[in-house]
């Protein structure tokens, strides 16, 4: 996919960050989309992965920004600061790996998560909004 | 080289999401052997380093972000020279990392380089 053709979400007046906005673009990788690395995302987990935040994702969360990996996965970002908080989303095992960075005290958390119920989901609003609480 | 010399990484399209730039551009790849790509911005302005990356070497940016070599010590990253692949070439090295931790030092690098912001960016850049 070239940027020429990376669709942009703001062009069509949604919020930049909108989930399936985004996922829609994530569809159009093709192989070697970095450069001649990177496959593409299972267009199946992205579609899963859009309906388990439409069913789970709390909307007084903040939206993540969402990225593709170099092997297929999504990569969910928030700029939390002084938190950098994301969540590696395995799109065929529907599971999460959970990394909270504080940058400046180096505080870590890891874990992973189940996102094929709600209880995953949970865990993750409450991180969220604990991190957000500590944002302040 | 110096501590406080621009180390320029290039960013590509993908890798940007409404003027967010993800953390994974900011550790190397599995081909990169644990050394992160840079140009040396003693010996190249970002736009030069820019059309070389994009015209000379056919690989896509969206634009340079810039830590310093001091940014990089901070998290005990060694920048250094590697004029193999072009004169203007310089690594930062994550050698000896593991994954979680070459995860957690580009987060801080990606707050660094965001802090600072683009410093070169193509006319036709969203």
């Amino acid at each position: 996919m070239s940027s020429e053709t990376f669709l942009k979400s703001e062009a069509v007046g949604l919020d930049p960050l909108d989930v399936g906005a985004r996922i829609e673009e994530l569809k159009q990788l093709q192989p070697g989309w970095l450069d001649g690395e990177g496959v593409p995302l299972p267009h199946a987990g992205l579609e899963w992965l859009r309906a388990a935040f439409d069913q789970f994702y709390s909307s007084d969360l903040p939206l993540p920004y969402l990225f593709p990996t170099l092997t297929g996965d999504a990569l969910a970002e928030w700029s939390l600061k002084p938190w950098s908080p994301s969540l590696e989303i395995d799109l065929v095992q529907h599971r999460g790996k959970w990394h909270a960075l504080n940058l400046e005290t180096d505080e870590e958390k890891t874990e992973e998560i189940d996102l094929t119920d709600i209880r995953g989901w949970d865990w993750l609003g409450a991180q969220l909004r604990t991190i957000a609480g500590r944002t302040g | 080289m110096t501590g406080a010399t621009l180390l320029l990484r290039q960013i590509h399209p993908t890798f940007i999401q409404a003027g967010f730039t993800t953390s994974q551009a900011f550790r190397p790849t599995p081909k990169d052997d644990f050394k992160l790509s840079v140009y040396d911005g003693d010996q190249i302005t970002p736009e030069t380093s820019w059309i070389h990356y994009t015209t000379d070497l056919e690989l896509k940016s969206a634009g340079v972000a810039a830590l310093t070599v001091d940014e990089c010590a901070a998290e005990n990253l060694p920048a250094r020279p590697d004029p193999e692949p072009f004169p203007e070439h310089a690594i930062i090295d994550f050698a000896g990392l593991s994954a979680g931790q070459c995860q957690s030092k580009s987060k801080k690098l990606q707050a660094k380089a965001l802090d600072r912001g683009w410093i070169y960016q193509p006319s036709d850049a969203e």
